[in-house]
Parts: C-alpha cells; sequence; structure tokens
C-alpha cells in the first residue's frame, strides 16, 4: 500500500472489530495487518467439554467477539494451509483438568504456535510432561515472556522450577497451588537434590504470583542471579514472604497481599525488616 | 508466627492489602508497623479490601458498644496514612468493603485525618459480589 507497516498497524488498532473484519477480506496486505487485532487468545479444552466430542477441543476466541469452536486438529490443518504464518497468536489457555489424560499427549498439534509471549496452563502434570519438553513446549521457549501454571501436579518443588528455566525470556510468572501428583498436598523436598541446579538467569522483572508453599519460594530465591520482580501477588501465609520481599526490595513497586485466618496462620504480624 | 517486611522499599508505590476472616483487633498496630516502614518517596496508593467474613456487624451492641467488630487503635492508622498524604499530594486510601451504608459512615468515622483531607475513597460491593 505505499504506507510503512508500523504505521499501517498503528491506524488499524483504532478501528472496530467489524471494521477490522471488513478490511481483513480487503487485501493480503491488510489481512495481515487486521488478523493479529481480530484474534488474540487461543483456549484449549480436552477431552468432551464442549458439544460431546470425545477428543481435544480449541476454542478459537475472537478479542471482542463470541468464541468459535474448532478441534484441536485445527492447528496442524491451519498450519499446512498458512494460516499461521502471520503469527498472530500471542496467549494460550490450556486447561488439562478434564477429559482423558491420554488426550494431553496431542499437545504437540501446538507445535504450530511459535510466536506465544503468554501461556496458562491448568493441571500439568509436570512428571508426565518434563520428559517429553522438547515435543510439547519447545515452540514456546524463544518468545515466552508470562507463564501462569494453575494447580500444577508435581513431586517436588524442584520440577516445577526447573519447568520454569526451561524459558529463559520470563517477566511474568503466576504459581497458583501447585500441588502433589494425585491432588495431594504439595510437600516441597530440598531444592535441587533431584537434579542439577539451574544455570541461567532468568529476567523475572515484572509480575510475580505466589500463591504456593514456603519450599516453593525458596527456589525461587535460590534461582540463579535471583528475583527481581516489580509487582508482587501472593497470601500471607508463606514464611519466606519477607525473604521473597527482601530480595525485591530494590525493584518492587507494586505489592499485594491476601490475609486470611486459617490453621496455617493463627497469627499474622506485619513488620519491617532491617 | 508470620512476618511481612516492608522495610526496603525504595520504589514502592502500590500496597495493596486483602483481607479475609481475619480479627479486625490485629489489624491496626500491624498496620502502623507496615505503614510507617515504608519510605519510598514514590509510595501514592494503598488499598484495604475488606471481604465479607472480616466485617459482620456486631449482634450483641449495647448502647455505648461499637456497632460492627471493627477494633480499637485505628487512629494511629489514619494517622500514619496522613503522613503518608502530606508528603504526596496525589496519595489515595482506598477501603472496599462488602457491606452496607452504615458500615461506610463507620469507616469514614475511623479515619477522620484522611476523609478531611479529601484522600480516603470507600467503595462498596453487594454482598455476594466477592471478586476473588
Amino acid at each position: 500500500m505505499g504506507l510503512p507497516r508500523e504505521l499501517i498497524d498503528g491506524i488499524m488498532r483504532f478501528n472496530d472489530l467489524q471494521t477490522l473484519k471488513s478490511c481483513s477480506l480487503t487485501s493480503k496486505a491488510l489481512y495481515s495487518a487486521t488478523r493479529p487485532l481480530i484474534h488474540r487468545r487461543m483456549v484449549l479444552g480436552v477431552g468432551s467439554l464442549l458439544r460431546g466430542c470425545s477428543y481435544e477441543i480449541l476454542s478459537l476466541e475472537t478479542v471482542r467477539d463470541q468464541a468459535d469452536v474448532f478441534h484441536a486438529r485445527y492447528l496442524s490443518e491451519a498450519e499446512e494451509r498458512g494460516l499461521l504464518r502471520y503469527g498472530y497468536v500471542r496467549e494460550v489457555d490450556l486447561d488439562l483438568r478434564a477429559g482423558n489424560p491420554e488426550n494431553t499427549l496431542q499437545l504437540p498439534q501446538l507445535r504450530a504456535l511459535g510466536t506465544v509471549d503468554t501461556l496458562r496452563i491448568q493441571s500439568l502434570d509436570l512428571h508426565r510432561f518434563l520428559p517429553i519438553f522438547p515435543r510439547c513446549f519447545s515452540q514456546f521457549v524463544p518468545t515466552l515472556r508470562s507463564l501462569t501454571l494453575e494447580d500444577a501436579q508435581c513431586k517436588n518443588a524442584h520440577q516445577l522450577i526447573e519447568f520454569i528455566c526451561r524459558f529463559p525470556h520470563l517477566d511474568d510468572l503466576a504459581l497458583i497451588n501447585p500441588c502433589g501428583s494425585g491432588g495431594s498436598a504439595f510437600v516441597g523436598t530440598p531444592p535441587w537434590l533431584e537434579g542439577p541446579r539451574p544455570q541461567r538467569r532468568l529476567p523475572l522483572t515484572c509480575h510475580l504470583v505466589l500463591n504456593g508453599t514456603d519450599s516453593l519460594a525458596q527456589c525461587l530465591l535460590d534461582l540463579p542471579g535471583g528475583i527481581c520482580f516489580r509487582s508482587v501477588s501472593t497470601r500471607s501465609c508463606l514464611k519466606n514472604l519477607a525473604k521473597l520481599l527482601a530480595a525485591c526490595s530494590s525493584t518492587l513497586e507494586i505489592l499485594n497481599i491476601f490475609c486470611f485466618e486459617s490453621s496455617e496462620c493463627g497469627t499474622l504480624t506485619l513488620a519491617p525488616i532491617h | 508466627m508470620l512476618n511481612i517486611g516492608l522495610g526496603c522499599n525504595g520504589k514502592l508505590r502500590r500496597f495493596e492489602l486483602d483481607v479475609d476472616f481475619v480479627e479486625l483487633d490485629v489489624l491496626p498496630p500491624l498496620l502502623h508497623k507496615a505503614l510507617t516502614s515504608i519510605s519510598s518517596p514514590h509510595f501514592s496508593y494503598f488499598s484495604l479490601r475488606l471481604f465479607q467474613g472480616s466485617l459482620e456487624p456486631n449482634p450483641d451492641a449495647g448502647p455505648g458498644d461499637r456497632k460492627t467488630l471493627w477494633g480499637a487503635g485505628w487512629n494511629v492508622v489514619d494517622e500514619a496514612l496522613y503522613a503518608h498524604a502530606v508528603r504526596r499530594d496525589d496519595f489515595r486510601f482506598m477501603v472496599q468493603i462488602v457491606t452496607g451504608e452504615s458500615t461506610e459512615a463507620a469507616v469514614e468515622g475511623l479515619f477522620p485525618r484522611m476523609k478531611s483531607n479529601g484522600s480516603l475513597l470507600i467503595t462498596r460491593q453487594q454482598p455476594g459480589c466477592d471478586s476473588r
């Protein structure tokens, strides 16, 4: 069209969804310019969650429109037809809570996604997936900046940290209610006993959401180069919270603490550290 | 025993505390300690969010008794907050509660200096609209 791409992108950002959709049909240039603004999030469920299907389901949502539902194999087909060449998928939600666990082995179909910067996974069984990490998650490694693991199942905190350390460009990290395999309470073993200590320093400079155990907090503190988050959100029952905040003290801008009375923290104390 | 350290806080801008099922009597001295330990010149927002379980009306309140289970000692918190408000014009103290109008008035009564300074903001959610 003769205009610089960044200028076109800037103009497109001010259009509503209907206009974007109309523009996307006019030419290849406008298709590639509007596609990232039309589709933003990808939500993936496993097994018979929608419409009674017996296999993996992919839900590709538009930014402001209702969700369309596709089979997971859509990804592979989309890649073969060149629909993913513009790299418009930036965020992926993986929900592995329901369905036949064997269906999660279809995760390699995600290999078509090479530009994802935000990944949220619910109920990931790390014990099963760490050995096949290259097959399932390696495509996210170069670009992933934000990782959320909710109800991840693992044998110990080390497994969780090992998974995190495979993504060298992480800025945001959310670890919510990690638990032992089979849903038992997460019990952390002393870190680094079962594997090599990670060598690379992760950026980890933006947001931390941590609803986990003290051993997990300690593992984060033991990461090479430490942590320097700008924003921390956590539950107050962590005994290592003071250390965690101290580690981020030079960068911390936003602190959110959720205090609740439970058997785990009968006494609540807010005290300055020196 | 749990310690939340806010000692080194050179860049702290926002402190958000969400409270649920914690006896409010214990909060004022702890908050006072935390707030007075914040030395960041950028500190401009403190949010205290109280979920439903923390703010029940006192069913046994008689004449002269407190009508809610809010504890005593909030005046020192008011003072500590006011000290921050004096340092920064844009400092805001947000109290988020899940309750009725009577408690809103009670909250205003607990923080008279912040109220008079115009730095106290109160938002109210309807019961059942817990946004956790």
